[in-house]
C-alpha cells in the first residue's frame, strides 16, 4: 500500500470551481493536483484539490480574491 | 460556389476551428467524470470555454451553460422561466424558438410591433407593462433583416420597469459587443455555428448571476451521485447529460480567432460587403426591408410579384447559396406582408470577398432583367 501524507484536501460544488482551482495552482505555483473527492466529503463536485497543509492559507485566500467556492477543507492523512 | 448564408450558419469558418474538433478526438474522455487525464482534459476545454465566452459577453464561467444551439438555449430559458400565468413582452422579430415556447406555455403574450423603416416601435411600450409582467424577450439583430435592436437601451427600459431582459443574440454573438451587465441582460442564449464560427451542435445560455431558472431537463452530472435532485449550482443545474466536448474545442477556436481578430473589424467587413451589395442593386427594380436602420450583414428583399423561393432557385443554379421563404419567422413577414412571397436573404460573412459580392449582383441581375 502506498504511503498517505499530510495533505490539505479541498472540495468544490462544481467542476467548474474545480478546473479554477487547477488554473490558480498554475498560475501561482501551489503544489498540488486535482483527485477524486474523497468518500468522507460528503458534498462536492467530484473532484477534489490535494495540496501541501502549510498552503492552505494562502490557496483559501486565493480562492476569496478569485471568486471561487469551495465547499470543505481538511487537513489529514490521505 | 459562392455562399451568402451566414444567417443560417457560417460556412468558411478559421482553420483552426476544424483542427480543434479533429484534435480532440486523440486527446479527450468524458468531462466532470473524474480525475483521469482524460476526463481532465476534456473539463479543460470546456471550462476554457466558459472563460472566453463570459470574458466575450462580460459574464463569469460558472454562468455559463453550454447547449445544442439557440433553441434549445431558449426552450431552457423560457421554459425554464415562464409560467402560464406570466404577462411576457416579445417582438414580431423573433424566431419560432422563442415564439413556439411561449405559444405551449400558454402564457399572455404582447408584441412590440414594427416601425416603417424596419425597426421596432417602441412608442407606446409602457403601456405594454402590467402587473404580471415577468420579463421582454428580444432579438439583438433580426434573424430576417439584420436590423439591431439597442440592447442598452431596453436593458434600461426592463430595469425601470421591474423585469427581467432576455436577448437571443444568434444573429449577433461574434458580431456585436454584447455587455451583458453595463447592458441589464439577465440571460444571453447564443448559438456557436453562425458568427462564434463554431461547428453545430455548439451553443449556450448565460444566466446573470442569482437569476432560478427551473432544468428543462436532469440526470447525469457526474457529481453528487446519491442525491435524488439533480445539483442546482450553475452551471450544471442547467447541463444534465455529456457535453458536446468536441464540438467546445471548435467553439473555443471560433472564440479565440473573434477577440484575436476584433469584433469591431468583424462587424466593419461584414458592413463593407454589406454596402457593396446594396451599392449593386441600385439600378434593379427590388424591394428592400429594413435596410437603412444599423445592421449585421444581413440583406432582405423581394422581386415585386415573384416568389422568392422561384428567384432562390434560379440563383443557386448560378452557384449562388442564399436563404429564401419564411426563415423561422412568421410574425416578421406578417409585419413586411410577405407572408405568401416570402424574401430572399443575403447574409455575409467575414470570409466572403468583394469579387463574390459582384458575382452575386451580377447573377441577381442576369435573372431579373
Amino acid at each position: 500500500m502506498r504511503q498517505k501524507t499530510h495533505s490539505l484536501i479541498i472540495s468544490f460544488p462544481t467542476t467548474a470551481d474545480a478546473m479554477a482551482m487547477e488554473q490558480i495552482a498554475k498560475l501561482y505555483q501551489i503544489d498540488g493536483k486535482l483527485i477524486p473527492v474523497p468518500h468522507f466529503m460528503s458534498t462536492g463536485c467530484g473532484m477534489a484539490w490535494k495540496g501541501l497543509p502549510d498552503d492552505q492559507e494562502k490557496t483559501i485566500q486565493l480562492l476569496k480574491d478569485k471568486r471561487v467556492e469551495w465547499e470543505e477543507v481538511e487537513c489529514l492523512e490521505y | 460556389m459562392i455562399y451568402l448564408d451566414n444567417a443560417a450558419t457560417s460556412f468558411l469558418k478559421p482553420p483552426s476551428v476544424a483542427r480543434a474538433v479533429y484534435d480532440s478526438f486523440g486527446q479527450v474522455g468524458n468531462a466532470a467524470r473524474g480525475i483521469n487525464q482524460m476526463s481532465l482534459a476534456a473539463e479543460r476545454i470546456v471550462y476554457g470555454t466558459r472563460q472566453i465566452v463570459a470574458e466575450m459577453f462580460q459574464s463569469s464561467p460558472k454562468q455559463v451553460a453550454f447547449s445544442s444551439g439557440s433553441t434549445e438555449s431558449l426552450n431552457l430559458l423560457i421554459q425554464g422561466f415562464v409560467d402560464p400565468q406570466d404577462h411576457v413582452i416579445t417582438t414580431v422579430m423573433e424566431h419560432n424558438s422563442v415564439l413556439r415556447p411561449l405559444y405551449r406555455i400558454g402564457c399572455d403574450i404582447d408584441y412590440i410591433g414594427l416601425m416603417p423603416d424596419g425597426t421596432l416601435d417602441k412608442a407606446n411600450r409602457d403601456q405594454l407593462i402590467k402587473h404580471n409582467t415577468t420579463c421582454l424577450i428580444i432579438t439583438h439583430a433580426a434573424n430576417l433583416t439584420g436590423v439591431i435592436n439597442d440592447l442598452s437601451d431596453w436593458g434600461e427600459w426592463c430595469e425601470r420597469h421591474g423585469i427581467e431582459f432576455f436577448v437571443d443574440a444568434s444573429q449577433s454573438a461574434g458580431v456585436l459587443p454584447i455587455r451583458m451587465a453595463d447592458m441589464k441582460i439577465s440571460a444571453l442564449a447564443f448559438t456557436g455555428h453562425k458568427g462564434l464560427f463554431g461547428s453545430q451542435g455548439t451553443g449556450g445560455l448565460i444566466v446573470k448571476q442569482g437569476l432560478d431558472i427551473r432544468p428543462l431537463k436532469v440526470g447525469g452530472s457526474g457529481i453528487a451521485t446519491f442525491d435524488k435532485e439533480h445539483p442546482g449550482q450553475m452551471p450544471t443545474r442547467l447541463e444534465a447529460g455529456t457535453l458536446n466536448i468536441h464540438g467546445l474545442a471548435g467553439l473555443k477556436a471560433g472564440l479565440e480567432f473573434i477577440l484575436a481578430t476584433g469584433i469591431d473589424r468583424i462587424h466593419a467587413k461584414e458592413l463593407q460587403l454589406r454596402t457593396r451589395f446594396l451599392e449593386g442593386l441600385d439600378d434593379l427594380p427590388v424591394i428592400l426591408y429594413g435596410v437603412g436602420p444599423p445592421s449585421v450583414g444581413i440583406v432582405a428583399l423581394n422581386v415585386e410579384g415573384e416568389d422568392s423561393a422561384l428567384i432562390g432557385g434560379y440563383l443557386s443554379d448560378e452557384g449562388i447559396l442564399i436563404r429564401t421563404g419564411g426563415h423561422c419567422a412568421p410574425l416578421h413577414h406578417e409585419a413586411f406582408g410577405t407572408v405568401e412571397q416570402g424574401m430572399l436573404r443575403f447574409s455575409f460573412s467575414y470570409f466572403n470577398t468583394e469579387q463574390e459580392i459582384d458575382k452575386a449582383i451580377g447573377a441577381l441581375r442576369n435573372i431579373i432583367i
